[in-house]
């Protein structure tokens, strides 16, 4: 018999809307006291009604990491992008499990590895001087717009060898598909914008194998031409590296803005850690904090258990990234930014620093890249001593997945 | 015969044996046996290169050539990868590599 765990006064969880006043961190920390898991009903976007969600650390972790009990084809996100398992979306290496994940998988992995990524500092670093010597120009700005935006889109569009000209067009598209993930039609619209970036991919990619360059889209569309991708996977994996490479990390910076701008304490530890070379550890319990993606989601292959919790076939579990990143099993004193804390409890499989990238196979192809991103902005950030400060308020979106910011105008003071 | 396969990670100074069922990937009877510095990512998917070992030479010709598809990945290892390199999710434990010794690479 399934357990249904009855909670008073939580927020819709099935809501976007709910997300738009924040983070319900308080209503996860109750449900990860409790037996079990939770179940949030839902009229939209599952296939059972409903949804579990996973806030405990190690829940999570067995989840993503069992994709044979627990399958990304119907879709990683709550709602379900691919609801009936064999739509357009399901060639998106999101939706694949193993082994046809593998095999798309290492069409980019094999050359994004850490030593590969490593190269990439210089020209990153150019990048986010170029973006602060724009914004700095000015005293006011919305730091989303001018910088939050910029460094991602730019080095994305660098990876992907998209060319100078079009990288706005990149930027403004991949917003536009990630509001689309909070669009109630089983995956539709999200399709059709994922389809038009792809076409241009495409393109790009026909481009690349005539003059071929030290890009992504050379590697991907070298994979496609020996028949290791086929081509409705090409177009998919290059959107995906496109938009989850721009949409979490922008986020990210979003919300380091804010902190910075907000939060003396913060802007304290920051500049400790810059000072004493723990620029890791920092970037880590950014990450940690604000968990720009907030949660995925799997379904079940069969009846299974987590946590003692009965869980059937076809049932959606969702598991809350936002939530494992502040169990206190694994971080005592989850609420409070420390860069200095003891390294977290290595669970297996998870990269041993918190649930932000995920676990399991689907763990993030592109951490490093953008673990990169955040470290080179914060010590230009300090080297410039860049102090930010409120000029309005920010504002938030609603959003299922992503914890995002929408507007943050700062004012911004240098030496 | 027997159904166990003996497996020494080398890491640094420290030296770990443990046992496994035959069949059992390199990858899984260290990280089944929290062995430190393999990863194992992606569970064998072959598609994280966490699981990077060097084998020990003198082992090394004793297990099939890798394939393609691993040769690719171990572009992908933190450590730079030598002629012993392996992804240890590849190594199935066998009773021919009874006794085989791996070593983990520092940065990993
Ligand atoms: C702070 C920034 C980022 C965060 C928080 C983040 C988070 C994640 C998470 C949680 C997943 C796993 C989703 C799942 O299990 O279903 C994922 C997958 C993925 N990420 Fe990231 N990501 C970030 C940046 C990037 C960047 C910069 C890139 C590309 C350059 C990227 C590319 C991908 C791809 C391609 C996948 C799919 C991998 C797969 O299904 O095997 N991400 N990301
Ligand atoms: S465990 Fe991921 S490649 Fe071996």
């Amino acid at each position: 018999m399934t357990v249904t765990t009855e909670l008073n006064d939580v927020p819709d969880l099935a809501d976007p809307e709910t997300f738009k006043a924040g983070v319900p961190y308080e209503a996860f920390a109750r449900m990860r006291a409790l037996p079990g898991l939770v179940w949030q009903p839902a009229d939209y976007g599952t296939l059972t009604g409903g949804f579990w969600l996973a806030t405990r650390y190690d829940d999570v972790a067995e989840v993503l990491q069992d994709s044979d009990r627990f399958t990304s084809r119907f879709g990683n996100v709550y709602p379900l992008l691919n609801p009936t398992g064999d739509g357009p979306m399901m060639k998106q290496i999101n939706h694949q499990d193993p082994p046809a994940h593998g095999r798309v998988r290492r069409a980019a992995a094999k050359s994004f590895g850490p030593r590969v990524v490593a190269n990439f500092e210089s020209w990153i670093r150019e990048v986010v001087d170029e973006t602060l010597d724009d914004a700095l120009r000015q005293e006011r700005f919305d730091w989303i717009l001018q910088v939050a935006r910029y460094i991602p889109s730019r080095v994305i569009a660098q990876v992907l060898g998209v060319p100078l000209d079009r990288r706005e067009y990149i930027a403004d598209a991949t917003i536009e598909i990630f509001k689309s993930l909070s669009v109630e039609d089983g995956g539709e619209t999200f399709g059709r914008l994922a389809g038009q970036v792809g076409e241009y991919l495409t393109q790009l990619g026909e481009e690349k194998l005539l003059n071929p360059a030290d890009d992504m889209t050379t590697v991907l569309a070298q994979s496609l031409q020996n028949g290791e991708l086929d081509p409705v996977e090409f177009q998919l994996y290059a959107v995906t590296l496109l938009i989850a490479g721009f949409e979490t990390s922008h986020t990210t910076i979003a919300h380091i803005g804010h902190l910075l701008a907000t939060d003396p304490a913060i802007r304290a530890a920051t500049a400790r850690a810059l000072d004493e070379g723990r620029s890791a550890e920092l970037v880590d319990e950014f990450l940690r904090y604000i968990t720009p993606a907030i949660r995925f989601a799997r379904v079940a292959t069969r009846d299974t258990e987590i946590a003692g919790q009965a869980i059937k076939k076809d049932d959606v579990v969702t598991v809350v990234l936002s939530a494992a990143n502040r169990d206190p099993e694994v971080f005592p004193r989850p609420d409070e930014f420390d860069p200095f804390r003891e390294s977290p409890k290595p669970a297996v499989g998870t990269g041993g620093a918190g649930m932000v990238f995920g676990a399991g196979p689907h763990r993030c192809v592109g951490h490093m890249l953008a673990k990169l991103e955040i470290r080179i902005l914060l010590e230009e950030l300090h080297a410039r001593k860049v102090v930010l400060s409120m000029d309005g308020e920010a504002e938030r979106g609603a959003h299922h997945v992503v914890n995002t910011l929408v507007k943050l105008p700062v004012s911004a003071t240098v030496g | 015969m027997s159904d166990k396969s003996k497996v020494v990670f080398v890491n640094g100074a420290n030296r770990t044996e443990v046992e496994v069922l035959v069949g059992t990937s390199a990858m899984h009877a260290a990280t089944d046996n929290l062995v430190g510095g393999i990863i194992g990512e992606c569970g064998g998917d072959l598609s994280c290169a966490t699981c990077h070992v060097f084998v020990d030479p003198e082992w090394f010709d004793r297990l099939d050539a890798p394939g393609v598809d691993e040769r690719d990945m171990l572009e992908a290892t933190s450590e730079e990868p030598t002629e012993f390199s392996r992804l240890s999710c590849q190594i199935p434990c066998t009773a021919e590599t009874d006794g085989i010794v791996l070593h983990i690479p520092e940065s990993q």
